[in-house]
């Protein structure tokens, strides 16, 4: 039971966020509690989101979306991992897979046996011990089987337009109401300071018990009504600028997202059905807008076919995001750059520690608490796993990557980093998104090496190491080169027999 | 990259009981391919009285199997039998603490929330009857779990209670057959060196043990890492822990169940562990109990005089591994041990320490992350034996502030805020939190459109079903007289 306090949900904002939250809530909350979305036609939308990982579809199943529907209504393409080039010297290039690389072995980890071997056997790179890179290298794609040796996870590059569409029609189907309109002004409840209502431009005024902020970086309620302070992260994140533009379908769909260091930040290649997703992610006091956008246009690999939107913004979330009776999801919360494609993930974390914590009758307060605890930890490990991309860089070829290498970077990352670099071990967590295999990825891709590996490993002689490895990753091959391409994959509508969890890769963790 | 020189080539188990035995045949045989050699310095005149029984959780079980010691025969040797739980007395409820799982899958809510939602504050206990581990233990049934999800018996997990002193003696015996050096010594004579640690050790008999790594087993006087190495010992001054124990066999044969049982008194806890041969009892005193009274009851209570009494200390040290020296059990630390053993815990610091795994080189780092993982640990066990303690008609302010903030939202939500490390499974924390009269206000807000009568339809069936399976199960006395009888029984 609800009680009165929470029946009335207003939404300020629609785009990803908003009708994520309104198809979740229409979905998982009681049907008396009403669901109202406020949002504008005239404000356009950053269309977060393109590019996501595994968790989406967790999401989608819970709200009973079939995967191939939601293939076609927004265009997706399938996703194994993200390729990180440059990102070490100019000239480096790894993946980032949703897979486990290698598997423990008598309990030391694979990595381990792996840097033995490195010296000596250049030829076998760490992707070489990952099936979901090995399918993304080669432009393929099936879904993982139940109960197979090596699991991984999938995930999709999507039409973020086409997917707020798709959810505003599930939403409003299952009584979400959507009211056209500016908000004008915010209402406040004279003795809790909470919000009462909403006034649009029009006059309308519209009341609430829970405000639930979507309204991108303006932050309306949360920020510019409630004052929540922004914390930035600036320092350690100085990008604060995007130029993005879409270009014509490529003729080869990738498995993969491309994320390609260039001498100011970073360009996104994002491959969907029939269009591709670019950006120029960069630090506006190094690049300046139209430097930025040429750069894009150079670097397309097919014609363009939209005008560069520019967005700006800057690093960083608020203090909280559950204030009085107001949540903030999405960009109205915080912002990290989309490098890990984790938005739509810190949009969906959000939307379901709302649901877990939802306010019954006097637990207002233990549930804002809860909510802001949460989500804390989620966008410091979010943080300081993106902040690890641009330290580590071994770039010489500008002041902005030289800096990045040498600047200060938050404790909880400084003692990671120490910690890998003196014994090669990966600091254990077990709340926060990434794992051992993602740390793995960017330490060795972006040449973070040990200077001792565990002993026990270290024992062994190289050639007793190598012949298991070497079949491993003849194995890994043989399997990626034995699943359909990716096109192909598409036409065959793959989807995974097994349940999708909140997993990054496909069982193995988490 | 060729550190293989910097290998640790020798370690040195230094202490006595079970800790110490455990840790070098864990040490002995999970090293056995690193040609690390082990040796184990016994101390003989240490005044450290240990536990009577060994009550272990599955992960006992576990290690057993992982030592190379059959199951069966430890059980026969140490007299032991097998336990599915730990079934508690409190002064208004019984319950069953399981150590399985009961199986079900969300739907869509997790299982408990089903409780939450169909039943009145009152029955929410009920959830804990829906493990076919209590359903067993109600009817002194035992069966071994089975790797078929379809089956019902694959929630089963189990452990042991094993008579202490046998298992030492046949952990020598498994440490003999592994080549761990055995030396015996009245005392020690701990030779520091500032820069690697421990530099060498003398025995009573002159012998010197030197190694490249030193495990202090030595129980709270932390001989090593204490004594010699000087970390501080961080006391534990909640009131609520119970600050002295009392041990005692009663000799009479009992009758076996497949459970140990814990009682709340007014000033401590009383746990009866049965053996095949005979029962321990313990009582942990509270702070506010007289001793000398709660003594003598003690020993009415059982008909013994034979009442062992030990002295307990909580609290952690600053660090458990510093330099090149790692402290296991109370050497390390005591958070209590109604839940989990020392043993237990040191078994899962050595696993931990194992997955780390140093050399001879200094590892700064690689023992900050162990020290870190160590003290999530040390303060989640701390913190389930707070609630051990607290009384619920005095509600939350009582608590610390970590348990009180777990416990407000379990109150609101029925849920389970995580703990850094997680040391039971989720569904037993629940079935704990319930059996204390713990209640959540509401349920998962997905049910709020299920009826409670379908519900409570469901949860018949499932009921239904689980005490058929348990009554089809042997009884505990059948199992372990077919699988591990003690030979004079």
């Amino acid at each position: 039971m609800i009680s009165g306090a929470s029946r009335r949900v207003v939404i300020v904002g629609g785009g990803t966020s908003g009708w994520m939250t309104a198809a979740a809530l229409s979905r998982m909350l009681p049907a008396e509690v009403s669901i109202q979305l406020i949002e504008s036609e005239k404000i356009g939308t950053v269309g977060v989101g393109e590019a996501t990982i595994p968790h989406i579809r967790y999401f989608n199943a819970l709200l009973g979306i079939d995967e191939l529907e939601f293939i076609q209504a927004t265009q997706a393409t399938y996703k194994l991992a993200i390729q990180f080039v440059g990102w070490g010297s100019e000239s480096s290039r790894y993946m980032h897979p949703f897979s486990d690389f290698g598997g423990d072995v008598h309990g030391i980890g694979f990595h381990h046996y792996w840097l033995k071997l490195r010296e000596q056997c250049p030829e076998l790179s760490f992707d070489e011990f990952s099936l979901a890179a090995q399918a993304a290298l080669a432009g393929r794609f099936a879904p993982p089987l139940i109960d197979a040796d090596f699991g991984y996870g999938y995930a999709f590059h999507l039409d973020a337009s086409r997917y707020a569409a798709y959810l505003r029609r599930y939403a409003e189907q299952r009584g979400v109401r959507r009211i056209e309109g500016r908000v004008q002004s915010v209402q406040h409840h004279p003795q809790s300071g909470d919000i009462a209502s909403i006034t649009l431009e029009t006059g309308t005024e519209i009341a609430g018990n829970l405000f639930i902020d979507c309204s991108g970086y303006r932050s309306l309620l949360l920020a510019q009504t409630l004052g929540v302070p922004f914390q930035s992260w600036r320092h350690w994140l100085p990008c604060d600028r995007a130029v993005a533009m879409a270009s014509d379908a490529l003729a080869e769909l990738p498995s993969f997202t491309r994320a390609t260091a260039t001498p100011s930040g970073w360009q996104w290649r994002i491959p969907l059905q029939e269009r591709t997703g670019n950006g120029q992610v960069y630090c506006s006091s190094q690049l300046s807008d139209d430097e930025a956008c040429a750069q894009l246009c150079t670097a397309l690999n097919s014609e363009p076919i939209t005008e560069p939107n520019l967005i700006r913004f800057e690093a960083g979330c608020r203090r909280h995001s559950w204030e009085k009776n107001c949540i903030a999801i999405g960009l109205s919360s915080g912002f990290l750059e989309p490098l890990e494609s984790t938005s739509i993930y810190l949009i969906q974390m959000a939307i379901f520690k709302l649901i877990e914590f939802f306010p019954r009758t006097n637990f207002l307060a233990t549930s804002r608490e809860a909510f802001n605890r949460w989500m804390e930890v989620e966008y410091h490990s979010v943080r300081d796993f993106i902040i690890l991309h641009y330290h580590l860089n071994q770039r010489q070829d500008s002041e902005f990557w030289r800096s990045c290498a040498a600047m200060d970077i938050p404790e909880s990352l400084r003692r990671k980093i120490a910690l890998f670099r003196e014994s090669a071990a990966v600091e254990f967590y077990d709340h926060g998104l990434f794992a051992r295999p993602s740390w793995l990825a960017v330490y060795f891709g972006q040449g973070c090496y040990p200077s001792r590996i565990d002993a026990r490993a270290d024992r062994l002689s190289v050639a007793a190491t190598k012949l298991p490895l070497v079949r491993l990753a003849q194995e890994l091959r043989e399997l990626a080169a034995s699943m359909p391409s990716h096109r192909e994959a598409l036409s065959r509508s793959s989807v995974a027999a097994a349940t999708p969890s909140m997993n990054l890769y496909g069982g193995r963790y988490g | 990259m060729d550190n293989s020189g910097q290998a640790l080539q020798h370690i040195a188990v230094v202490g006595q009981g079970l800790v110490a035995w455990g840790a070098a045949v864990t040490l002995a045989e999970l090293l056995k391919g690193a040609g690390v050699g082990i040796t184990l310095v016994v101390l003989t005149d240490e005044e450290s009285p240990t536990a009577l029984v060994e009550v272990g959780q599955p992960a006992l079980l576990d290690w057993l199997n992982r030592v190379g010691l059959n199951e069966a025969e430890v059980l026969a040797r140490c007299g032991g039998l097998y336990c599915l739980g730990m079934d508690y007395h409190l002064a208004q409820s019984n319950f069953f603490l399981p150590y399985g799982r009961h199986g079900i899958r969300p739907a869509p809510a997790t299982f408990e929330h089903e409780f939450f939602r169909a039943y009145s504050i009152d029955e929410q206990a009920r959830f804990n009857e829906y493990f076919l581990a209590t359903q067993m233990a109600r009817r002194n049934r035992f069966a071994f779990p089975v790797n078929d999800p379809r089956s019902v018996n694959s929630t089963l997990r189990y452990g042991a209670r094993l008579d202490t002193g046998a298992l030492c003696e046949l952990l020598q015996e498994r440490a003999q057959a592994l080549g761990v050096i055995i030396a015996r010594s009245t005392n020690i004579h701990v030779e520091v060196n500032s820069e690697q640690g421990i530099a060498q050790l003398y025995l009573s008999d002159e012998r010197i043990v030197q190694a490249d790594f030193y495990i202090d087993a030595t129980g709270p006087a932390s001989r090593l890492l204490g004594e010699a190495l000087a970390v501080r010992f961080e006391e534990e001054n909640r009131a609520s822990l119970w600050p002295t124990r009392l041990s005692a066999r009663l000799p009479s044969k009992p009758s076996w169940q497949p459970f140990a049982s814990i009682r709340r008194e007014d000033e401590c806890w009383i746990r009866r562990s049965s053996l095949q041969q005979h029962t321990v009892v313990e009582s942990w005193l509270s702070m506010q109990a007289n001793e000398e009274k709660a003594h003598s009851a003690f020993e009415s209570m059982i008909g013994a005089s034979s009442v062992q009494l030990m002295r307990e200390r909580y609290g952690l040290r600053e660090a458990s591994w510093q330099q090149n020296c790692l402290a296991l059990g109370k050497a390390a630390g005591h958070p209590g041990e109604l839940l989990a053993s020392e043993w237990h815990r040191a078994y899962q610091a050595l696993l931990l320490w194992l997955e780390l795994y140093p050399d001879r080189s200094s590892r700064t780092a690689l023992s900050a992350e162990f020290n870190r993982r160590e003290r999530a640990r040390y303060i989640g066990w701390l913190e389930l034996h707070e609630l051990h303690s607290i009384d619920l008609t005095r509600g939350l302010d009582q608590c610390s502030e970590s348990l009180r903030w777990r416990l407000e939202v379990f109150q609101s939500f029925g849920r389970l805020w995580p703990f850094d490390e997680q040391l039971i499974n989720h569904e037993a924390l629940i079935a704990l939190l319930l059996g204390f009269g713990w209640r959540a206000a509401h349920g998962d807000i997905l049910l709020d459109a299920v009826s409670a009568e379908s519900i409570q339809k469901k949860h018949k069936k499932i009921y239904m079903t689980l005490v058929a399976a348990a009554e089809r199960m042997p009884t505990l006395d059948q199992v372990v007289r077919q699988h591990c009888l003690m030979t004079d029984n």
